[in-house]
C-alpha cells in the first residue's frame, strides 16, 4: 500500500475541490434564475417553481446515469472527452446542486421582495447601484443556499462514482473511497474517511446555524 | 430655487383588479406648514404620496411640482427633481448595516466627501436621540428606534419635499412625540413641503391645522378654507 | 473565518482543481478487471511505467464485461482483461489490436471450512460444482459478466446444471466485494487466486479445490483500435503493451508477491 497519508489527502482534496467547484458554479447560475423566478410574473411561473422543488429529490444515480449516457464517447457529448474526469463529476454535481440552491434563493428573495431595491432608488441610487444594494441584502440568502447545495453534493456518491470512475489520485473522493474500502473489507480506512465526511457535514451545519442566529 | 408647491390636478388613479379609484380635482401643498392627510386604510393617502414621489403615474390628470409636471420627456430634469424629494414609505426598509451607515447611505450615493457625511449624520442623530446607537446593527433596534432611523435616513438629505407615510404606527408614545416634534422643527427651519399621512385624527391635530380628510379615494374635507389661496 | 482565511481557502481549492484537471504529461486510460486491480499488482507495476514515460495511467476497474464495453465505446485506450472468448470477439469485430497474452494464474473454489458439499474430494472443477449443486449449498457468484463470472457460468453450463436461486446468489460486484459477501454467508465461491491471496487474512473461507485446465486463467492486454476511436491514445498503448511484455516487466510480474505466494505467472511465449 502506497503512502496512506498522501492518498488520504488526495481523496479529501478531490471531494472538497469538486464539491466546492460545483457549488460555486451552481450559485453563479442560480442567482439570476432565482431572482428572476422570485420577481418575474409569467404564465408558467408556478409550474416552473414546482418542477424546481421536485428536482431536488432526483436520485443521484439517475443523474449519474443520464450524464453518463451523454458523456460517453458513444454519446452525443462524447467529443468533450470528460467522462471519468473531475470535470464530469462537477457537471453532475452542478445538476444536483442547482435545484436546491435556486429554490432557496427564490424563496428567500420572494420574502425579501423589492423593498431594498425601491428603498435604494428612493434614496437617489441608480438602477445599477440599487440592484447592487439589493444583492448585498440578499447575500445571506445566497450564503444559506450555497451551504445547502454544498451539503448535498459533498456527501453524494451516485454521480461521483458513475461519472468519475473512482480513479485513484484523480477522481476518487471520500464517498467513492468509502464504498471501495468497505467492499474490500478495509473498514479502518473507510471509517477514517467517514469521520472526515461527518466532520465537514457538521461544520457546514454549524456555519448555517450561525447565520440563522445572526438574523 | 427652493420648491414651494406641489399640486394634483384632475388626477385619477386605478389599480387593476381592485375597486379602488383615486379621484382628486384640485389639491395643493405649500411649504409654509405641515400638511396631514387623514383617512382609513385604503382611502388613497399612500397613493397620493406615491404619485408625488415618482413611484407611480396617474391614469389621468397631472402632478405638478412648482408648476412643472412629473415624468416630463426630459429624463435628467426628472432625475434631478427626484433627488429633492424624500419619501419615508410605510413599508420602510433599512439595510443590513449599522445605524450610521444606513443614515449615511443617501449621502454616500450622492458622493459627498467623507468628513461632510460624518458631520451631517452626527448632527441629525441627536435630533432623534440616536447618537448612542450609531454603531448598532439595525437588526437589534426597537420598533421606535427603527422608525426614527428610517426617517433620519431621509431627512439627512435635506429634501425640499418630505413625504412621510404613517410616521409612527406601532410605536410608544414617547417616541411618537419626539418624532413629531422633530418633523415640525425641520419643516420650520427649512421651509420644506411636508406631507404626512396618518389614520389618527388626534395625531393629525397635533401636527397641523391643515388637515385633509380622505375616504374611498376622494377628498371629503380639505381643511382650512383659506389654505389653498394663501400665497407665500 | 476572517476575510484573509477565506481567500486562502478559496485559492487553495481552486489551485487544486486546476491541478486536478490539468493533464500532467500524457494520460493513458486502462480498463481492467476488478480481480486484477484488487490484487494490487497494478499499484506495484504501473508507477514504473508512469515514471519511465512521464505519463499518468488512469485505471478504471470494472468487471471484464464492462471493461470490454468501455473499450468498445472508446472510453478507455487499452484493456487488461481475462475473458478469452470475449477478447477474441472484441478483436474480430475490429475494436481491438495487438492482443497479447501477458500472464496467467488460476481460479480456485473457496468455501466453508466444514465443506458440507465435499468439494475437497472432487476430481475436477466440474465435479466440484456438481457436488455443490447436489447438496444445494449456498454459492455466491460475481454475476457481473466479468472474466471470473464467465468462467464460473461455463462450469455450470458445461455440466448442464442450472443453479437455483434459493442457494445461488449473484452480487453484481467486484471480486473482493463478492468474497466478503461469500465470507459473511459462509458460502462457496469461485475466485481468482490473486484476490484470494490478497484477502486471505481477512476471511475464514478456505481453499477447497484447485487445479485442472478448467480453472486456467490467462490475462491479455489489448489496445483499442484507433480506426474505431481516433482519439484513443494508440501510440502510448503500443508502448505500454511493448513494455508489459518486455523481459524487465515479466520479471517484475513474477517477482510480485502477496504474502509469500506468487499470484501471477508470465506466459512463456512472446
Amino acid at each position: 500500500m502506497l503512502s496512506l497519508d498522501r492518498e488520504f489527502l488526495s481523496i479529501v482534496m478531490v471531494s472538497l475541490s469538486v464539491s466546492f467547484a460545483s457549488t460555486f458554479l451552481s450559485v453563479l447560475l442560480a442567482i439570476p434564475v432565482g431572482i428572476w423566478l422570485a420577481t418575474a410574473r409569467f404564465k408558467g411561473r408556478q409550474i416552473t417553481i414546482t418542477i424546481l422543488n421536485t428536482s431536488m429529490s432526483i436520485p443521484t444515480v439517475v443523474i449519474g446515469l443520464f450524464l453518463y449516457s451523454l458523456l460517453s464517447r458513444q454519446g452525443p457529448l462524447g467529443g468533450l472527452g470528460i467522462l471519468f474526469t473531475p470535470a464530469a463529476m462537477i457537471a453532475g454535481q452542478c445538476i444536483l446542486a442547482f435545484p436546491i440552491i435556486a429554490a432557496t434563493i427564490t424563496g428567500g428573495v420572494s420574502n425579501l421582495g423589492n423593498k431594498p431595491y425601491i428603498a435604494a432608488r428612493l434614496l437617489g441610487a441608480s438602477h445599477t447601484r440599487s440592484t447592487f444594494l439589493f444583492l448585498r441584502e440578499a447575500k445571506l440568502i445566497v450564503m444559506t443556499s450555497a451551504l445547502a447545495g454544498f451539503g448535498r453534493v459533498f456527501s453524494e456518491i451516485g454521480v461521483s462514482m458513475m461519472l468519475g470512475g473512482n480513479i485513484r489520485f484523480y477522481t476518487r473522493n471520500i464517498t467513492t473511497a468509502i464504498a471501495l474500502e468497505t467492499s474490500r473489507g478495509e473498514f479502518g480506512l473507510g471509517i477514517a474517511l467517514g469521520i472526515v465526511l461527518l466532520t465537514v457535514a457538521f461544520l457546514i451545519n454549524a456555519i448555517a446555524y450561525s447565520f440563522r442566529k445572526a438574523r | 430655487m427652493m420648491i414651494s408647491s406641489v399640486k394634483l390636478e384632475n388626477v385619477t388613479k386605478r389599480y387593476n383588479g381592485t375597486p379602488f379609484c383615486l379621484q382628486i380635482d384640485n389639491l395643493e401643498f405649500h411649504n409654509r406648514d405641515i400638511h396631514v392627510i387623514v383617512g382609513p386604510n385604503g382611502s388613497g393617502k399612500s397613493t397620493i404620496l406615491n404619485l408625488i414621489a415618482f413611484l407611480d403615474r396617474p391614469d389621468a390628470g397631472c402632478v405638478l411640482i412648482d408648476g412643472r409636471p412629473l415624468f416630463n420627456h426630459d429624463r435628467d430634469v426628472d432625475n434631478q427633481l427626484r433627488k429633492r424629494i424624500g419619501y419615508v414609505r410605510q413599508n420602510r426598509y433599512l439595510f443590513d448595516m449599522n445605524v450610521f451607515d444606513n443614515v449615511a447611505l443617501g449621502l454616500r450615493i450622492r458622493k459627498q466627501p467623507k468628513n461632510e457625511i460624518a458631520s451631517q449624520v452626527d448632527s441629525i442623530l441627536p435630533l432623534f436621540k440616536l447618537e448612542h446607537l450609531e454603531k448598532r446593527s439595525v437588526k437589534s433596534l426597537s420598533k421606535g428606534e427603527y422608525q426614527k432611523v428610517a426617517i433620519a435616513q431621509v431627512l439627512v438629505l435635506k429634501p425640499e419635499i418630505i413625504l412621510i407615510d404613517e410616521p409612527d404606527a406601532n410605536i410608544d408614545a414617547l417616541s411618537k412625540i419626539s418624532i413629531e416634534e422633530t418633523i415640525k422643527k425641520i419643516q420650520k427651519e427649512r421651509n420644506s413641503v411636508v406631507i404626512m399621512t396618518t389614520h389618527s385624527l388626534k395625531q393629525a391635530h397635533r401636527m397641523s391645522p391643515r388637515i385633509i380628510s380622505m375616504r374611498d379615494g376622494k377628498v371629503i374635507d380639505s381643511g382650512e378654507e383659506n389654505f389653498f389661496f394663501e400665497n407665500k | 473565518m476572517s476575510g484573509i482565511q477565506k481567500v486562502i481557502l478559496f485559492t487553495t481549492l481552486v489551485a487544486n482543481m486546476v491541478a486536478l484537471t490539468a493533464e500532467a504529461g500524457e494520460t493513458l486510460r486502462l480498463g481492467t478487471t476488478t480481480s486484477l486491480y484488487e490484487s494490487g499488482l497494478l499499484d506495484y507495476l504501473l508507477p514504473v511505467f508512469e515514471a519511465r514515460n512521464n505519463c499518468k495511467l488512469h485505471v478504471i476497474s470494472a468487471g471484464t464485461g464492462k471493461a470490454i464495453q468501455l473499450g468498445k465505446n472508446g472510453d478507455v485506450d487499452v484493456l487488461l482483461v481475462h475473458a478469452q472468448e470475449a477478447e477474441v470477439t472484441f478483436v474480430k469485430e475490429g475494436y481491438g489490436l495487438h492482443r497479447t497474452e501477458l500472464m496467467h494464474n488460476d481460479f480456485i473454489v473457496l468455501g466453508p471450512k466444514e465443506d458440507p458439499a465435499g468439494v475437497r474430494t472432487a476430481v475436477d472443477a466440474a465435479a466440484a460444482v456438481r457436488k455443490i449443486y447436489n447438496t444445494a449449498q449456498p454459492f455466491v457468484s460475481r454475476g457481473d459478466d466479468s472474466g471470473t463470472d464467465k468462467r464460473e457460468k461455463t462450469l455450470w453450463s458445461q455440466s448442464g446444471l442450472k443453479p437455483d436461486a434459493s442457494w445461488y446468489m449473484e452480487t453484481g460486484q467486484g471480486m473482493t466485494a463478492t468474497l466478503m459477501i461469500a465470507d459473511e454467508k459462509n458460502a462457496y465461491c469461485l475466485a481468482d487466486r490473486s484476490t484470494w491471496l490478497f484477502n486471505k487474512g481477512k476471511i475464514r473461507l478456505e481453499l477447497l479445490f484447485q487445479g485442472g485446465k478448467d480453472l486456467f486463467n490467462p490475462y491479455s492486454v489489448i489496445a483499442v483500435n484507433p480506426q474505431k476511436h481516433p482519439h484513443a491514445n494508440y501510440l502510448l498503448s503500443k508502448v505500454f503493451i511493448k513494455w508489459l511484455t518486455s523481459p524487465e516487466c515479466k520479471k517484475l510480474i513474477n517477482d510480485y508477491k502477496i504474502g509469500d505466494s506468487q499470484p501471477f505467472f508470465t506466459s512463456s511465449d512472446k
